[in-house]
């Protein structure tokens, strides 16, 4: 599928969902007389069609001309996604440990995860010195020069 | 007049305090640093240095964030000039002329050109928003909400039509904006919109949530295919940064056309730095007496876009400041981190904290002194930064990007809006479905639905107010004519396309 046809299909998907959602909305007898539901309504009528004009217009646009949405090789674009995927993951957790066991150990354990996703095993070295380094500098710099609280967690310094 | 020049002696008293002028040497080496960073923006570097402003005053926050981003455009030059990889769109015309410079080994004299053209320009445009912020800002007190809105309008329009790319790909873009403006407590009414049961919606969605988000974690996503690219500059193969009298002679006239028509373009609300980079570059090419010149290393080429985009840069603070409408991402982002501080910018601000505007304006006097001080004697040291390989930076701009989403609301509970934004923004740019107007909208969607509603109030319901102001029929008459040019323009050149293809085949 072309990116435009994706593109238009999003578009008339998520007005769609808006648009019922415009509908379910509470009309309040108090307030304003327009309502908190006119501009909603407006704008998931314009995105269903600016969505359907999308898709008719890549309709008639020749095939050739379609830009395809790819992720480059298939084995580098699959390593991308999963790589994503990861730190969409660690992000996560890293917001669920982040108070429990306090700033520093949450994020050098962060940041050590994502090196180690994206700057290989074999330069573990570099690895556990920047995101050690990170952790310490942003800590001392938040925390100490802007007097910014960060989570202290299980250390008490 | 003279009321400027009282006022601007009011900012200079605020801006001439060691704090702010500190802050905005931090500022503006740190926005040169990560402006320089290969394919990070001025929008990704205020959005990732946010969190140094939690905690201060509105003013010296704004003069932080104003380092930041011209440090920024400082840095990306560099970044365009010797490795051929600009930052945001608006350095995309300095690659033309300052890349092809490095290769004919005269990068140290592109360097100098650049620094000094971005610091004429932008000193001939503060001079400019000195005389034209109060007038300004007293016209647009005179704004109700029937006029409010069709700015809005306007600059929404502007900055879809602008952006590079689809038009109607452009809409959708704002149209998803709206749609995440309208999550959370209508104002008005005080009915819940869209949380889908979320207690944490009730309040919408934070700005600058959804920035970070879509500029610094899908920036670090998009660039997780290309880890593994090398850049970087040996120090011998730069030369001397400096220009000789000759280039001078050469390059002041550029510099000084191209500066007041950057200005120009920057207060335009919706227009940013690419348009004013394009429309210098291109005027210095037809009246230059060697136009073959232009692309293959012209200095005149490298001067006017970098003056013009600088003296833009300035210029946008003009609608940011008086009107609270930002022209691009990154005044996008920092009108955000000043709603966050409780400032609202608009025509009130330079009646009831004059401080804050004419400070940041006194402040860029000084940040433009500093930044050409940083830049001409220190580049050496500095671009040695491009060596840092991108699998080590990734992860530290990943890093600056979640804890300014903690240090926001103290709270790791916004985290899951930060990726979702995240694989958001890497969609949207793998679809090419432009940035800029999503976040425009998401900052501006609230302000349109409040005057347009306002506007139906005061009419009795019927749109009347709205097109029978003149300021409003004139704003909204313009924004539906650059939306026919825009058209217009793009069926001719896929005409043109089509045709040349057809010869080509016959």
């Amino acid at each position: 599928m072309s990116k435009n046809m994706i593109t238009g299909f999003f578009a008339v998907a998520l007005g769609g969902i808006y648009l019922i959602a415009t509908l379910n909305l509470r009309h309040p007898t108090m307030g304003d007389p327009t309502g908190p539901k006119v501009f909603p309504l407006i704008v998931a009528i314009l995105l269903i069609f600016l969505g359907v004009l999308l898709l008719m217009k890549e309709i008639i646009t020749p095939k050739e001309r379609r830009s395809i949405l790819s992720f480059q090789l298939p084995a580098e674009g699959k390593k991308v996604l999963i790589r994503i995927v990861i730190t969409a993951i660690a992000g996560i957790i890293y917001g669920l440990v982040l108070v429990p066991l306090g700033y520093l150990i949450s994020t050098t354990v962060f940041m050590l995860g994502l090196m180690f996703l994206v700057n290989t095993f074999a330069r573990w070295k570099q690895n556990i010195m920047v995101s050690f380094g990170f952790s310490l500098v942003t800590y001392i710099g938040f925390a100490t020069l802007l007097h910014l609280s960060l989570p202290r967690g299980i250390f008490s310094f | 007049m003279l009321d400027s020049l009282n006022y601007l002696a009011l900012g200079m008293h605020e801006a001439f305090t060691v704090t702010n002028i500190m802050w905005v040497l931090i500022g503006g080496i740190l926005g040169t640093v990560i402006g320089m960073l290969p394919g990070l923006g001025p929008a990704t570097g205020v959005a990732v240095l946010i969190p140094v402003t939690y905690g201060m005053n509105p003013a010296t926050a704004l003069i932080t964030m104003c380092g930041v981003y011209y440090g920024a455009m400082f840095g990306g030059s560099r970044a365009s000039i010797l490795i051929n990889t600009p930052g945001d769109a608006s350095a995309i015309v300095t690659c033309w002329d300052g890349y092809p410079m490095t290769r004919n080994g005269q990068a140290g004299k592109a360097l100098a050109i650049s620094a000094w053209a971005s610091f004429i320009g932008g000193m001939i445009s503060v001079i400019f928003i000195v005389f034209l912020a109060l007038p300004i800002a007293k016209f647009a007190l005179k704004f109700g909400p029937a006029e409010m809105f069709a700015l809005l309008v306007f600059s929404l329009t502007a900055a879809v039509t602008l952006s590079k790319g689809n038009l109607i790909k452009g809409f959708i873009a704002l149209c998803v904006g709206f749609i995440i403006s309208t999550i959370g407590i209508d104002a008005q009414t005080g009915v819940m919109r869209f949380t889908m049961g979320f207690v944490s919606l009730q309040e919408g969605i934070d700005f600058l949530v959804a920035m970070i988000g879509l500029y610094a974690v899908a920036e670090v996503f998009k660039n997780y295919s290309s880890l593994n690219a090398k850049y970087g500059v040996s120090k011998s193969d730069i030369g001397k940064v400096s220009m000789t009298r000759e280039d001078w002679k050469r390059c002041i006239g550029p510099i000084l056309r191209s500066s007041p028509l950057g200005f120009i373009v920057g207060v335009l609300p919706g227009m940013g730095g690419t348009i004013a980079t394009l429309l210098a570059y291109s005027t210095e090419k037809q009246i230059s007496k060697h136009p073959e010149e232009f692309g293959k290393g012209a200095m005149e080429g490298l001067a006017a876009p970098e003056a013009a985009n600088n003296a833009s840069s300035v210029g946008a603070m003009i609608p940011l400041l008086t009107m609270g409408i930002p022209g691009s991402g990154t005044t996008a982002v920092m009108l955000g981190a000043l709603m966050m501080l409780g400032v609202q910018p608009g025509p009130t601000l330079f009646i009831q904290h004059p401080e804050i505007p004419w400070g940041v304006i006194a402040s860029m006097i000084i940040g433009n002194m500093l930044l050409l001080a940083i830049n001409l004697p220190l580049v050496k040291p500095l671009i040695q930064l491009l060596k840092i390989p991108q699998r080590i930076l990734m992860p530290m701009i990943m890093g600056l990007a979640f804890m300014g989403t903690y240090l926001m609301n103290y709270s790791s509970s916004d985290f899951f809006l930060l990726i979702l934004f995240g694989i958001g923004g890497y969609f949207m740019l793998k679809l090419d479905i432009p940035i800029p107007p999503m976040v425009l909208a998401l900052i501006l969607g609230g302000s349109l639905e409040q005057s347009f509603r306002q506007a139906l109030t005061i009419g009795n319901g019927t749109p009347v107010l709205i097109f029978t102001k003149p300021i409003s029929i004139t704003l909204l008459t313009i924004a539906a004519l650059s939306l026919v040019y825009t058209l217009v323009k793009d069926s001719i050149t896929k005409a043109k396309i089509s045709k040349d293809q057809a010869d080509k085949h016959f």
